[in-house]
C-alpha cells in the first residue's frame, strides 16, 4: 500500500474499531453473571470482554484523532481508482492465489479424496502461473509434465508422512 | 528440487517402515483400522489424565492399535466431552473422566449429556481429601470448620471448577454443616492442588490421587478423607475419615473410567467388554496406581457400571438441585430423589 | 555440586551406545523437520512422538521426546529465516532479523549463527536446569493469578512494541484483537458460550494453530504470489560455520539471552515465544545498533534463537521440580513422563535425583545433535529458496491445510485458517503486525481465567494487582513499555533528563 494512503486506511479502521468495541461492550453486557447459582459475581464471563471492548474503543479513538490530524478523512475514492485496481496485474495474481486456495481448502477437501484434491490444486496452481499466453499447448508440454509430476509426488508424500507418521486421519 | 524430493522420499520410505505395520490378528470382534482417540477433557497431570493414560497403555497391545490421548480442558470438562459427542459415532473417539460429570452436565445446564447417553467402562473409584496449605493455622478439621463459621464465604477453596470432584466434596460438607465458602475454579485437579500449595487458596478438596505427591512431600496438610473409613496412604500416614466429625456422612466413591457416546457399532462395545474382562481386571499397572495414590480398583462395564455410577450421580444431582445450582430438576432426566 | 557433576557424567556415559546415539540423531532431525514445517509446532511434534514412543522403555522414550522438543524449537528458525514463516510460534522473533538477512543473500550465515546461538542458549539453559532445579521451583510458585494477569498484558504490550516499532499503536490493536479472538467460544469457568452467534462450530473456539498457520502461512503466501516479479533471494552460502569472532563479539548478548530465556521458561505457562521476544527486546535496548534491528542484524537473530532454546531447558525446571509445565510442549513432556511411570515433582530430588541429571544429559545430547545436524545439512535446505515460488507455495499451502486440520480433525479449522490468512494479508497491507495477534490468542485464555480468578480471590478489589510485589514490578514494567512509545512522555523524559543534567552542571 502506498504510504500516502495510510492515514486514509487508519481513518476507516479507527471507525471500524470503535464500532467493534461498542458492539463487544453491548454483547458483553448481555452476558449472565450466574448470581442465581450462588457464585462470585466476579467470575462472570463478561468481565474480560467488557475490558477488551473498552480498550478497543479507547485505541480506536486515539487512532481516529491521529488520522484526522493527518487528513485521513479525505478518502478520494473515485471510479478511476477502483478500475485501476481491477486492471492491476498484482490484483490478478492475488485473486488467482486466493481463489484457487479457497476452492481447494473449503470446497474440494472433504468432498473428494485428499490425494485427488491436493493433486488437482498443485497442478492447476503451477500451470496457471507458468502458462505462457500465446504459446501453443503442445510447446508447453514440459511445463505440464513437471506440474503433473510435482502434483503426484508432493500430494503423495504429504499424505504418507501425515497418515502414517503423524497419524492424521484425512478428510474425504 | 529433484534432489530434495529424492531425499524426502527416502526419509518417507524409512518412516513408513518405522510407523506402518501389518494389521495384527487380535481375535476380537472389532479390529480398528486407525488409531483411536481418547479425549481427556481436563488438563494434563490430573486424575483423569493419569488414569486414562494407564488404561490406554493397557489396551493398545491387545487391541493391536495405537491409542492417542488428547487433552482438551476447559469449562469443567464439558468442552472436551462436547467434542466427543460431536465426533462421528464410529468407535474411534472416546472420552474419559468422572462418571458423575457426564451424569450431571445437563442438570447443571453445561451441555446436553446424561449417563444413559454413554457406554461406560470404569477403572477406579476416587475419594476426596480435605487438605490445607501447611502454613495455614488449621491443624484439624475442627479448626477449619470453626474458621468457615467465623468467616462465612471468605475461606477460599481451590477446585477444578463447577461440578468437579472438589466442588462436590465442598457441597457435601456444606449440606451437612451449612458452612459458606469461596470457590476458586481452576482448569483441573492438578492446578487446583498446586494453587493451594502456592498459597493462593487456603483449602483444596480435590481427590487423593491428585494430592498424593504433594501430601507425601509435606506441601499439603491432610485434615480428613471423605469416605467411610480412615485412609492409610503410603508415605503420608493415616488420614482420618470425615465420619469422625460428621457421623451421618454417607456418599459413595467417585467412579472414573473411559466412555463413548451411545450409537457406536455393536462390535466396538463387545470388544471393549472383552478387553475389560480379560485385561483391565487383571492389570497390575492400574492396581499399583490405585494402591499408591489412594484409589479403589473397580474394573466394571455394562449394566453394573451404570448402576454403580448412578449410586454417586443421584445424590450429587440432588445435592446440586437443593443447593440451587441446577438449571433443571434431576427428575426431568429420570433420576428419582434417593 | 560435585555429586551432581558425578551423576551427570554417569548418566551421560550411560547414553553413549550406538543405538542411543542413532535415536538422538533421527529424533533431533525429525524435530528439526517438524519445526520447519509451518503449522507443525513443537507441542504437536512432542505429542505425536509420545504416541509413537509409547512402547519403548522410559529412558529412551523421554530422550526421544526431549530431542524432538529441542529440535523443533530450533528447526522453526529455518523457515523463519528462509521464508519469513516462523515454523513454530517460538521463532516469530527470529524472522524479524533472520529473513532480512537471507534477503541480503546471507541465508547461510544466518542459519549458522542461529544454530550456534541456539546451541549456546540451550547449554546455558541446561546449566541452569542442572544447578537450579531445586531452587527455581520456589520462585515459580510466587506467580499466582494476579501475576499471570500482568504477564498476559505485558506480553501483548511488549510484542506490539517490538513488531511495530514505527507505529506501536497498531501492534497493540493487533494484540488486543488476538485477546478478543481467544474470548470466542466456551469459556473456562461457567462453560458459557461467548460470541459464537449460535453456531456450533464457533462454540468450540478459534484454534490457535489454525489461526497461526493462516495468519503467518497463508497470508505470507498471498503476499509472495502477488508481486509480478519475485525478488529472487540470491543465496551465497559461502560459509555456514560462523566465524569465531562473531560469536565472541556477541557473547554478552548470547549469555544474557540464555539467562533471560531460561528464567522465562521456568515461569509456568509462559513459553518459548515470549522468551524469544523478551531476549530480542533486551538485545535491542542494549545494542549500539539497536535502531537497525529488524533490517537484518546478526545480534537480533542470535538473541532470539539463544532465548527460545534456553527456554526449552528452563521450561523443564518446573516440570522436574514441581510437576508444573513451564510451556505447552513441556506440558506434553510431563504427561509423557507420567505415562512412563516417572513422577516428577517435589520429591524427585529425594526419590530419584539421577533422573534430573539424566534429563540434563538428554538436553546436552539433543543440543549437540542439533548443532551437528544444523550446520551439516544446510545446503539442501537452503535450496528451498531456489525453488520457483509457484512450485513451492502450493506445497506450503497444502502443509498449512494439513497442519490446521491435524490437531482436531475438524474441517472447520481449515476454514479458520483461510479466514485468518485473509485477515493476516490485509493486516500486512495496512502495516499491522501479525505476531501480537497470535500471541493474543495464546494469552487470551490466561488473561481471562486469571483476571476473574484474581477478582474472586480479592472479592473484586483491584488493589492486589498493584500491591503484591511481583505484580507491582510487572505493572511498572508494562506501564514503562507503553510510555516509552508515547511521544509526549518521551519528550518529557528528555526535558527531565536535560533539566537534571543542567542542575548538576550548574552545581
Amino acid at each position: 500500500m502506498k504510504e500516502s494512503n495510510m492515514p486514509k486506511a487508519d481513518f476507516l479502521m479507527s471507525i471500524v474499531l470503535m464500532i467493534f468495541g461498542i458492539s463487544v461492550l453491548i454483547n458483553a453486557s448481555g452476558m449472565p453473571n450466574f448470581a442465581d447459582q450462588n457464585v462470585s459475581p466476579y467470575s462472570a464471563p463478561g468481565v474480560v470482554p467488557t475490558l477488551l471492548g473498552a480498550i478497543f474503543l479507547l485505541l480506536g479513538m486515539i487512532m481516529l484523532i491521529r488520522s484526522i490530524l493527518r487528513k485521513g478523512y479525505r478518502l478520494g475514492i473515485t471510479r478511476n481508482n477502483i478500475a485501476a485496481w481491477f486492471k492491476d496485474q498484482t490484483t490478478h495474481r492475488f485473486l488467482i492465489t486466493l481463489g484457487l486456495s479457497v476452492v481447494y481448502a473449503l470446497i474440494l477437501l472433504g468432498r473428494m479424496h485428499f490425494l485427488l484434491a491436493t493433486g488437482l490444486y498443485m497442478f492447476s496452481f503451477v500451470v496457471l502461473f507458468e502458462y505462457k499466453r500465446g504459446v501453443g499447448l503442445f510447446a508447453q508440454k514440459k511445463t505440464l509434465l513437471m506440474a503433473l509430476l510435482l502434483a503426484v509426488l508432493t500430494s503423495g508424500s504429504i499424505y504418507w508422512v501425515f497418515r502414517y507418521l503423524f497419524l492424521v486421519n484425512f478428510p474425504g | 528440487m529433484k534432489k530434495f524430493t529424492l531425499i524426502s522420499v527416502l526419509i518417507l520410505g524409512a518412516s513408513m517402515a518405522f510407523a506402518g505395520g501389518a494389521k495384527e490378528d487380535t481375535g476380537l470382534p472389532w479390529v480398528p483400522e486407525k488409531p483411536i482417540t481418547i479425549i481427556v477433557p481436563w488438563s494434563a497431570g490430573g486424575s483423569t489424565d493419569q488414569l486414562t493414560r494407564i488404561i490406554a497403555g493397557e489396551l493398545e497391545d491387545p487391541l493391536g492399535q495405537k491409542i492417542v490421548v488428547q487433552n482438551q480442558g476447559g469449562a469443567s470438562g464439558s468442552v472436551g466431552t462436547q467434542s466427543a459427542l460431536d465426533a462421528p459415532r464410529d468407535g474411534y473417539t472416546w472420552t474419559a473422566g468422572a462418571a458423575v460429570d457426564i451424569g450431571v452436565y445437563n442438570i447443571l445446564g453445561l451441555i446436553d449429556s446424561q449417563i444413559e447417553d454413554w457406554d461406560i467402562f470404569l477403572g477406579v473409584a476416587n475419594v476426596m481429601i480435605v487438605s490445607v496449605n501447611p502454613d495455614s493455622p488449621y491443624q484439624t478439621f475442627d479448626d477449619l470448620m470453626a474458621a468457615f463459621k467465623a468467616k462465612p464465604g471468605q475461606i477460599s477453596v481451590a477446585t477444578a471448577g463447577q461440578s468437579s470432584a472438589g466442588h462436590i466434596a465442598m457441597e457435601i460438607i456444606k449440606k451437612y454443616t451449612g458452612v459458606e465458602y469461596k470457590m476458586i475454579p481452576y482448569d483441573g485437579g492438578n492446578p487446583a492442588v498446586i494453587a493451594t500449595v502456592a498459597g493462593e487458596a487456603e483449602v483444596t478438596t480435590q481427590m487423593a490421587v491428585e494430592q498424593a505427591d504433594m501430601l507425601r512431600a509435606g506441601k499439603l496438610r491432610p485434615l480428613a478423607v471423605l469416605s467411610d473409613a480412615d485412609m492409610d496412604m503410603k508415605g503420608v500416614g493415616v488420614i482420618p475419615s470425615i465420619k469422625k466429625w460428621i457421623p451421618e456422612y454417607e456418599t459413595g466413591p467417585n467412579y472414573f473410567g473411559i466412555w463413548i457416546p451411545k450409537g457406536a457399532p455393536k462390535e466396538v462395545i463387545e470388544t471393549f467388554g472383552i478387553l475389560w474382562d480379560k485385561y483391565i481386571s487383571n492389570s497390575e499397572a492400574i492396581k499399583n496406581y490405585a494402591a499408591e495414590r489412594g484409589a479403589i480398583f473397580t474394573p466394571l462395564w455394562g449394566e453394573e457400571a451404570q448402576e454403580k455410577a448412578m449410586s454417586y450421580i443421584a445424590p450429587v444431582a440432588w445435592l446440586y438441585y437443593d443447593a440451587g445450582k441446577a438449571k433443571a430438576s434431576p427428575e426431568t432426566i429420570g433420576i428419582p430423589r434417593p | 555440586m560435585f555429586e551432581g557433576l558425578r551423576l551427570f557424567a554417569q548418566e551421560f556415559m550411560g547414553f553413549m551406545t550406538f543405538g542411543t546415539i542413532f535415536a538422538v540423531l533421527w529424533a533431533t532431525q525429525l524435530g528439526i523437520i517438524v519445526g520447519m514445517l509451518p503449522g507443525l509446532t513443537a507441542t504437536m511434534g512432542v505429542a505425536l512422538m509420545t504416541t509413537l514412543t509409547f512402547k519403548m522403555d522410559a529412558g529412551n522414550a523421554v530422550l526421544i521426546l526431549v530431542c524432538m522438543y529441542v529440535g523443533a524449537i530450533y528447526g522453526g528458525s529455518r523457515s523463519a529465516i528462509l521464508l519469513n514463516i516462523p515454523g513454530t510460534p517460538a521463532n516469530a522473533a527470529t524472522a524479524v532479523d533472520g529473513y532480512p538477512l537471507s534477503k541480503q543473500g546471507r541465508a547461510g550465515e544466518a542459519i549458522g549463527i542461529a544454530t550456534v546461538g541456539s546451541f549456546i542458549g540451550s547449554v546455558i539453559g541446561m546449566l541452569f536446569l542442572a544447578f537450579f532445579t531445586p531452587l527455581i521451583g520456589n520462585v515459580a510458585l510466587k506467580f499466582l493469578s494476579f501475576e499471570f494477569m500482568w504477564l498476559a498484558i505485558f506480553g501483548i504490550v511488549i510484542c506490539g512494541n517490538l513488531t511495530a516499532p514505527k507505529d506501536p499503536l497498531k501492534g497493540w490493536i493487533a494484540g488486543f484483537l488476538g485477546l478478543f479472538v481467544a474470548m470466542i467460544g466456551m469459556e473456562g469457568i461457567h462453560a458459557y458460550v461467548r460470541f459464537s452467534f449460535g453456531t456450533v462450530a464457533l462454540s468450540g473456539g478459534i484454534g490457535l494453530i489454525p489461526a497461526m498457520v493462516g495468519a503467518f502461512g497463508f497470508a505470507e503466501l498471498m503476499t509472495v504470489m502477488k508481486h509480478p516479479k519475485y525478488e529472487v533471494v540470491k543465496t551465497k552460502i559461502n560459509r555456514v560455520i560462523p566465524r569465531f569472532r562473531d560469536i565472541k563479539r556477541y557473547w554478552k548478548t548470547i549469555v544474557r539471552s540464555g539467562i533471560v530465556g531460561t528464567f522465562i521458561g521456568a515461569v509456568p505457562g509462559v513459553g518459548e515465544d515470549i522468551a524469544a521476544w523478551v531476549s530480542y527486546d533486551m538485545a535491542k535496548r542494549s545494542s549500539p545498533d539497536g535502531d537497525k534491528f529488524g533490517t537484518g542484524v546478526v545480534e537480533g537473530l542470535i538473541a532470539a534463537e539463544a532465548g527460545n532454546n534456553a527456554c526449552v531447558a528452563g521450561a523443564m525446571i518446573p516440570v522436574l521440580s514441581l510437576a508444573i509445565p513451564g510451556s505447552a510442549p513441556a506440558a506434553v513432556l510431563l504427561a509423557a513422563m507420567f505415562i512412563h511411570g516417572i513422577r516428577p515433582g517435589p520429591l524427585i530430588m529425594i526419590e530419584s535425583p539421577s533422573f534430573v541429571y539424566s534429563v540434563v544429559a538428554m538436553v546436552m545430547l539433543a543440543s549437540t545433535a542439533m548443532m551437528v545436524l544444523g550446520l551439516s545439512m544446510v545446503r539442501p535446505l537452503v535450496k528451498v529458496l531456489m525453488v520457483p515460488r509457484q512450485k513451492l507455495m502450493p506445497i506450503v499451502f497444502v502443509l498449512c491445510v494439513v497442519g490446521a486440520y491435524a490437531i482436531t480433525g475438524r474441517i472447520f479449522d481449515v476454514g479458520v485458517m483461510v479466514v485468518f490468512g485473509v485477515i493476516g494479508y490485509y493486516m500486512r497491507e495496512m502495516e499491522y503486525p501479525v505476531a501480537p495477534l497470535v500471541l493474543g490468542i495464546i494469552l487470551g485464555d490466561i488473561l481471562d481465567k486469571n483476571l476473574r480468578r484474581a477478582l474472586i480471590i480479592s472479592d473484586g478489589s483491584i488493589l492486589p494487582f498493584f500491591t503484591r510485589p511481583i505484580s507491582l514490578v510487572l505493572f511498572i514494567i508494562t506501564l514503562l513499555t507503553i510510555l516509552s512509545k508515547v511521544s509526549w512522555f518521551k519528550s518529557w523524559m528528555g526535558s527531565m533528563r536535560n533539566g537534571v543534567v543542567s542542575v548538576f552542571r550548574k552545581g
